[in-house]
């Protein structure tokens, strides 16, 4: 092999493109792989100038390269049209070679470049990914602090940065629990184990709180209610979102509102005083009158009174709403409080000829609860079971002491409560369907207040039920009894 | 103004300050039906110059907690305070109370409070029957 040849072979074998030009660019020489590159055969290439197969702008690159001085190069990158119409790019370095060629000797980077561009475009978009969630997060109206699995804090939009006080500088990298601090109803330091952040953080669930206070940089103390969801990965806490706003509007109205409701009843108890003493006197007075007369009469005075017992009911919830009530635990005797309740109600046992057993447990303890208020819940039980059962039914109240509780459970053979109804029985102003049909006299305002006693007192409330076959409701109470709580009203004044 | 029923010296007397003037005449027919003589005030200012100028003191008043001119708590101060008065039983019948009212009441002498709309009127006269001085008249 001459050296000529031997030379051509290297050329030709290797991966770089070799392209040699005269000074006016027209193509002298070009090796294998800028054929390959271009997709032109060497004889189509040859003799073709090689700004031809260049954008304008490439081209004008190149016309540049004329005043090269001998021996000098550049490093270029071009852009070259190939026989199919796709651009390649060639990073190439030129020589001007005795002012008489100009070589190109270079390589592909268009998979290169193309990799490059796509890597730039992701980050662009994730880049833009993350401002647009940044804005939605900073234009929403609630305050978001995300954490860490640590409770770190790693986000804070600008609501949470207004509402508390304490710049985004401050709060990143601290845990969330040490540097905004949370209080109870009694403005009381909250635990940092029962912070809903914390909770959601170890329970793997979301957190509801409707009651706390944050306390702001300023020392203010500001209700908000607060979602405070786990961020889960591949199974694997990574961290949390705590989700709050300020509720500070929504408990005034609700104030509002129930002052409203108890100045509204209050005067609505004069007007409904009088109905029922003037129709007690007619009544009282009823010699002369006709039948069908005193038969009306007796509406009035029973309409009017489930008028009073409906502004009663009101007042209670508001007041129980609201928190004004007073819980004044006394040392009680249950089975004491209970037999009263059933006395007061021995005229209506009877009238409806049903068989009311108690059931107490021997030993039972006495326990602290307010007695007022408990009372009530017995009465609305009871009350129910007697007009809701029908004539001659059996109805029993069993008391016993079970673990750290104090169980009561009150059962009737009564009508029941249709099973399409009874996530609603604890609601305010529902009566089932059933019931209506058969009395309609009723407020449904007795088990949502008995619920809320029940549960103001530290217990819980529950039933089952069958239609037809009968209801068995029954609470709890802590033994350690109920925790008093100061206020300014009790349950019937 | 100052209504006198049934003057009869029969009946034991009963002061009634109330300023609703239908639960007032309601009260005052029902007292009159069960044989009580009857002061009916609807004023406090009245009630006092009322006890001022009686020769024959009430046997009971019954009061009303908001009255025009004053409170119930101050008038049954005002009564607590003389010494001809301080033995007249007060039963308040109101139309609400706190607690704290209710004790502040009982405190200053009331013998009992009751909630108007709770209660029939033969119910609250079946009450201040208990503290109606026995034989005193009648």
């Amino acid at each position: 092999m001459s050296g000529q040849k031997a030379f051509e072979y290297y050329l030709n074998s290797c991966s770089d493109v070799v392209v040699a030009t005269g000074l006016d660019f027209t193509i002298r020489y070009c090796n294998n792989s800028f054929c390959t590159l271009t997709g032109f055969s060497r004889s189509e290439l040859t003799g073709k100038n090689l700004t031809q197969i260049l954008d304008k702008q490439n081209a004008d690159k190149l016309i540049l390269l004329k005043k090269a001085n001998n021996f000098e190069s550049f490093m270029l990158d071009l852009s070259i049209g190939s026989k199919s119409g796709k651009l390649k790019n060639i990073e190439l370095r030129v020589s001007s070679f005795e002012k008489f060629f100009l070589v190109f000797i270079g390589h592909d980077t268009t998979a290169q470049l193309e990799l490059l561009k796509e890597k730039d475009e992701k980050i662009k978009k994730s880049d833009e990914e993350k401002v647009k969630s940044q804005e939605i997060l900073n234009s929403i109206g609630d305050g978001v602090i995300s954490v860490n699995d640590k409770g770190e804090v790693i986000y804070v939009n600008k609501q949470a940065v207004t509402l508390l006080g304490f710049g985004g500088e401050e709060l990143i990298g601290k845990l969330l629990w040490k540097k905004i601090l949370m209080m109870d109803e009694k403005y009381q330091e909250i635990e940092i184990d029962k912070r809903p952040i914390r909770m959601a953080l170890f329970t793997r669930k979301r957190i509801y709180e409707n009651f706390h206070y944050y306390k702001s940089k300023d020392g203010r103390f500001i209700p908000v209610s607060i979602t405070a969801t786990p961020l889960v990965m591949h199974d694997m806490v990574i961290g949390g979102v705590d989700v709050f706003r300020d509720i500070t509007k929504e408990r005034e109205v609700d104030r509002m509102k129930t002052e409203f409701i108890s100045l509204a009843s209050h005067q609505l108890r004069t007007p409904l005083s009088a109905t029922k003493w003037f129709s007690e006197l007619i009544i009282d007075d009823s010699a002369n009158l006709t039948t069908e007369q005193k038969e009306l009469i007796n509406n009035i005075y029973a309409s009017n009174q489930r008028m009073i017992d409906l502004v009663n009911a009101l007042l209670n919830i508001s007041r129980i709403e609201s928190g004004r009530i007073i819980i004044d635990p006394k040392i009680t005797n249950l089975r004491k409080l209970i037999e009263e309740v059933i006395l007061e109600l021995t005229p209506k046992i009877k009238e409806r000829k049903h068989n009311v057993i108690l059931s107490i447990h021997e030993g039972l303890p006495d326990i602290s609860i307010d007695p007022k208020l408990i009372r009530n819940v017995y009465m609305n039980l009871l009350t129910n079971s007697i007009k809701y059962t029908k004539e001659g039914g059996e109805i029993t109240v069993m008391v016993s002491k079970k673990g750290e509780e104090i169980l009561s459970q009150v059962s009737d053979d009564g009508l029941g409560i249709p099973e399409s109804q009874k996530h609603r029985i604890f609601e305010k102003f529902f009566r089932s369907s059933n019931i209506i049909k058969v009395e309609t006299d009723g407020t449904g305002l007795g088990l949502y207040l008995a619920k809320a006693i029940v549960e103001s007192s530290g217990g819980k409330m529950w039933f089952e039920s069958e239609e037809l076959k009968g209801t068995t409701f029954w609470f709890t109470l802590p033994l350690t009894g109920s925790p008093s709580k100061k206020g300014e009203v009790s349950i019937d004044s | 103004m100052i209504y006198i029923n049934n003057m009869s010296m029969m009946g034991n007397l009963i002061m009634v300050v109330e300023d609703e003037s239908l639960l007032l005449q309601a009260i005052g027919k029902k007292l009159q039906r069960d044989g009580f003589d009857v002061l009916m005030c609807t004023q406090a200012g009245q009630a006092i110059d009322y006890l001022k100028t009686l020769e024959d003191l009430p046997d009971l008043i019954w009061l009303d907690y908001y009255l025009p001119d004053m409170n119930g708590g101050d008038l049954l101060d005002v009564i607590g305070k003389n010494e001809k008065w301080k033995n007249i039983p007060v039963v308040v019948v109101s139309n609400s109370a706190s607690d704290l009212k209710v004790q502040s009441l009982l405190a200053k002498g009331a013998k009992r409070h009751l909630l108007k709309a709770d209660h029939r009127l033969d119910e609250i006269v079946k009450i201040i029957k208990t503290f109606i001085g026995k034989g005193a008249k009648k």
